[in-house]
């Protein structure tokens, strides 16, 4: 039964997950008053690029052509192991505990960035050289919202994470879970790219994530630009499941009607993230290049206030 | 009344954070008239907690509300005003650190002052959440060491009056009303007479720059 | 409150009254007003001294030790309010007008007597943050960058040092319920919160008197302020400091406390004595003896009985002499327009009875006999000796004479090389004022039996 849920689970990712990079970009533009692309825009541009030709520089090695597809698969083993849909741990839960998971992600963020240098591309480069020096340090401090969470259950299952949180109103309202929370919001700001520190445009001058596939084309570039929406889908659930709201989700007993029903309640919550960073994407301005790093020095302090919270509240 | 203490306690940590990131000058007042907002919230539930309705904390409450988060920032704004011509670009021109130093080494004097707080002064007081407002006071410390503008300075040190006013009020129960009305109308004073000398200082430093550093050695 | 109790008020309320008035803006009636005002504070406190027994009330607290200093502030508030009528057009570039300096001046005095005279902790701290506030203007008197910027320093390193001895009260109120000092001599509670609070009222009062570590803004305000200000700095403001921090030590006179005192006393009087030998700029060189001198009388506070008659020696003598010696300085500041002792040779020629007063002044601030800041030294060292033995007395002696021998060294160079260089000046109008506070600091050697007697309870071991 279970692998059925998890099929259900790989299904709603892959096929939902363009959805809702559409309703962002759409409500973006109509709050600025303009008309915007349909909703399912990026369902039509992956559609698209498959009946594309591929071109691939003549430098280049194999690496460049696996990358897409690497990563690719390892989002969608991700999808089989965080509580998306469902609170209690599917078939494949156990490979990968929370700390498992973020690794993944920064494995993938790896192999992103060592196929895109062998483009041998001057953009490619550029946008690597930036995405690395932001990842480094906001790799280990997701990390370090990871772990913090994990000391509310004494383990590193998301599920177990979930479900303390939804039982004990003393843990939910705690110091340390509100650190935790606004930490990983604003780390998820800079790993799902929204602004201020990545603008959707195309201008050289602020490119950091955009500036990766600079070279691919067709169905590489589709397969990619499908996992780059997976891997937001992903984080934004993990983060409403886990921390921010996770009453609700569906639970054992609920049987497959309860996880369908669930399934549309997700869409919903994840539809109300999507028009907070709407809202935030139209009013704050991009920074600095440099400013990042001080941002990220933000993000790190307050993480690092979750643990220094744990210990003078409860140790 | 221990969980609302955490609480403030810690917002007041994040906002401090916040004025190690900003560099403008006015944003930094801004964000102290912020943090006095939540001290004197911290007084007022502080006087609802006590079952023999001690008025005084209310008086007392509204008084740091009035002087130290509105008059005071108001008096400092204007001689803002007054001293540049464009008041909202006034910022630290010559850091010493640097915004994401000196984040991390106020980081490292939150966890220092903690540990100095648990060994020794917890078996005195034993009350865990006082290393609260002692990191407030060695973050406030490092805002005042690490920067040369004088009106940050200032906030520094009000920031440290801000954590004594918490210390006090949550450790100690409060210090006697007519001592800490004293101390505020001090701080006023204070206020006062500094955007006096400040104002002459920063004058000084915009047309000549640091040739004096030299008299005063030794 | 009866109406004998509000004449332990009336400096407070004299030099008030005195600022008030100096806020009518009629021409020359500040000078009088001051003068007016500072004469009947100084008239009060010889009746307070004199007449009117020791009082506690739940205000007020007047013994022997407090009458004594109150006495010393107002004869130099006297003799500055005199001094400053003929200096202060001798200030180049003044940075208000001379009326808001004598405001200030009143209103700082009023301060000094209010932290003398009050009982409680918490309204001595109010009032040494006052004195703060009110002589922070005044060290800026003279408009250029280094001035400012060692007003600046001033008023943020003491501030900084005043919130460590909020945190003091606070934690001396936590643990004992009360900040009267009347009560806490009588209860003497003992717990380690206490204790601490102690520590940190010594440490955050100490900054206030310019004892090591937290002296660092001494030099420059006394460098840079006007003449009388830092005459009253260095002769009334620091031992308004070590008052407090006296009365903190006899509230819990315990061998923790005294030791800790005795040990920032001893480093204070090495560093300033060290410092002396380098220096080049005569205010800066008799700020550090101010420095010496206070770690001396912090010595003196933290071994009690004969030393705390030799502190209040100190306190009487140093006072006055002190302050003779900063309005010497600024007669010749005003004279040779540098500040530097490379540029002042030949005092002795130009202006006598200032180079005269000089020398004196110099020798009593140092210890030299017969002064009675050697005779305070002398009752200090029996004290330690007795208490401590021969080591850490012979150490200080050491430290005492490398300070004696520069400063004299320096001040002679000052005025007896140079012979002829300069003719023969006529003396400016006020430097009588500090040739009787000199002459007083000698006349109060015949008056330390007085003094015994008015401290008496405190001396009976």
């Amino acid at each position: 039964m279970s692998i059925v849920y998890s099929l259900l689970e790989l299904l709603f990712v892959l096929l939902l997950s363009p959805l809702f990079i559409g309703i962002l970009n759409t409500i973006e533009e109509r709050l600025e008053s303009k008309q915007g692309p349909s909703i399912f825009q990026p369902y039509y541009d992956l559609i698209k690029l498959f009946h594309k030709e591929i071109l691939v520089p003549q430098v280049s090695s194999p690496i460049y052509r696996l990358g897409p597809y690497v990563v690719f698969t390892f989002y969608l083993f991700l999808s089989i192991i965080l509580p998306i849909i469902t609170a209690f741990p599917l078939a494949f839960a156990p490979s990968a505990d929370f700390i498992g998971g973020g690794l993944f992600f920064g494995a993938a963020a790896a192999i992103k960035k060592f196929s895109a240098i062998d483009s041998r591309s001057n953009y490619a480069h550029l946008g690597t050289s930036r995405a690395a020096s932001i990842g480094a340090l906001s790799e280990p401090i997701t990390m370090l919202i990871f772990i913090m969470l994990g000391v509310l259950s004494n383990t590193n299952n998301p599920f177990v994470i979930n479900q303390v949180l939804r039982s004990s109103s003393e843990w939910y309202f705690s110091l340390l879970h509100g650190f935790v929370t606004i930490a990983f919001f604003l780390v998820l700001i800079i790993e799902t790219g929204q602004l201020p520190i990545e603008s959707h445009s195309n201008a050289e001058l602020g490119m950091i994530d955009d500036a990766i596939p600079f070279e691919y084309s067709g169905p590489d570039l589709a397969i990619y630009k499908w996992g780059t929406y997976m891997k937001k889908f992903i984080l934004m659930s993990v983060f409403l499941n886990v921390y921010l709201i996770p009453f609700g989700v569906a639970t054992e007993q609920d049987g497959l009607l309860g996880v369908v029903i669930y399934m549309g309640i997700h869409l919903l919550k994840l539809t109300g993230l999507v028009i907070v960073f709407a809202l935030i994407n139209t009013t704050v301005s991009k920074f600095r290049l440099y400013k990042n790093f001080d941002f990220l020095a933000v993000v790190f302090a307050l993480a690092f206030l979750a643990s220094l919270a744990y210990y003078i509240v409860r140790y | 009344m221990n969980y609302i203490f955490e609480i403030i306690g810690f917002i007041l940590i994040v906002l401090t954070l916040l004025m190690q990131w900003e560099v403008y000058v006015t944003n930094i007042i801004l964000l102290f008239s912020l943090s006095t907002v939540f001290v004197s919230t911290f007084l007022v539930l502080l006087g609802f907690s006590r079952p023999e309705g001690n008025y005084l904390l209310f008086v007392l409450a509204g008084l740091t509300l009035t002087i130290r988060g509105i008059v005071i920032p108001v008096i400092m704004s204007r001689a803002l005003h007054r001293l540049y011509d464009k008041p909202w670009r006034v910022r630290e021109d010559k850091p010493m650190m640097g915004v994401g130093g000196s984040i991390l080494v106020s980081l490292v004097l939150i966890v220092l002052g903690y540990y100095i707080y648990q060994n020794s002064l917890y078996e005195v007081l034993k009350i865990r959440s006082g290393a609260v407002p002692f990191a407030l006071f060695m973050q406030a410390s490092l805002l005042i060491i690490s920067r040369r503008h004088a009106y940050i300075q200032m906030i520094g040190f009000l920031v440290m009056e801000n954590a004594v006013v918490m210390l006090s009020g949550w450790v100690f129960s409060g210090l006697p009303f007519v001592v800490e009305a004293g101390a505020i109308l001090d701080l006023l004073g204070l206020v006062v007479v500094s955007s006096l000398i400040i104002r002459v200082r920063e004058q000084a430093i915009m047309e000549e720059g640091e040739s004096y550093e030299s008299e005063l050695r030794g | 409150m009866n109406t004998t109790d509000l004449f332990y008020l009336l400096p407070i309320g004299c030099s008030v009254g005195g600022a008030i008035l100096c806020l009518i803006p009629i021409p020359w009636f500040e000078r009088i007003v001051s003068l007016i005002a500072s004469i009947t504070a100084f008239l009060s406190a010889i009746y307070i001294l004199v007449f009117l027994p020791t009082m506690t009330n739940s205000y007020v607290y007047i013994d022997g030790l407090s009458k004594l200093v109150l006495f010393t502030v107002a004869l130099v508030y006297v003799s500055t309010v005199l001094y400053s009528l003929t200096y202060l057009k001798h200030i180049k570039n003044p940075l208000f007008k001379t009326r808001l300096y004598y405001l200030l001046l009143n209103v700082f005095a009023s301060t000094m007597f209010f932290s003398v005279s009050m009982d409680n902790i918490g309204l001595i701290w109010v009032g040494i943050e006052a004195t703060t506030v009110s002589s922070a203007l005044l060290v800026a008197t003279e408009n250029n960058n280094a001035t400012i910027e060692s007003a600046w320093r001033y008023v943020i390193i003491v501030s900084t040092g005043l919130v460590i001895s909020l945190i003091a009260t606070t934690f001396i109120y936590g643990s004992s319920g009360t900040l009267s000092i009347s009560q806490l001599m009588i209860y003497h509670p003992v717990n380690r919160v206490f204790l601490i609070g102690i520590l940190l009222a010594i440490i955050g009062f100490g900054t206030k008197a310019g004892i090591f570590p937290m002296h660092t803004w001494l030099p420059d305000v006394h460098g840079k302020a006007p003449a009388p200000v830092s005459a009253i700095f260095s002769g009334v403001l620091l031992p308004v400091a070590l008052y407090a921090m006296a009365r903190v030590i006899q509230i819990y006179p315990s061998p923790v406390v005294t030791t800790f005192a005795l040990t920032l006393g001893v480093l204070t009087v090495v560093v300033a004595a060290l410092m002396m030998t380098v220096q080049e700029n005569y205010k800066r060189m008799f700020a550090y003896s101010s420095m010496e001198n206070m770690g001396m009388i912090l010595i003196g506070f933290s071994l009690g009985q004969g030393g705390l008659l030799g502190a209040v020696i100190i306190i009487i003598a140093h006072g006055l002499a002190k302050s003779a010696v900063f309005f010497f300085t600024g007669d010749v500041l005003s004279t040779y327009g540098s500040t530097s002792m490379g540029d002042v040779k030949g005092l002795l020629g130009r202006l006598p009875r200032t180079a005269g007063g000089l020398f004196m002044g110099a020798m009593a601030v140092t210890g030299a006999p017969p002064f009675p800041v050697f005779i305070g030294e002398l009752f200090i060292f029996a004290e330690l000796i007795r208490q401590y033995g021969w080591g850490i007395a012979a150490t200080v002696m050491l430290f005492l004479a490398i300070a004696f021998i520069s400063v004299n060294f320096k001040v002679g160079k000052m005025i007896f090389t140079g012979g002829k260089l300069y003719p023969k000046e006529k003396a400016h109008k006020a430097t009588w004022v500090p040739i009787v506070n000199l002459s007083l600091s000698l006349l109060s050697l015949f008056f330390i039996p007085y003094f015994e007697q008015f401290l008496h309870k405190f001396l009976i071991p």
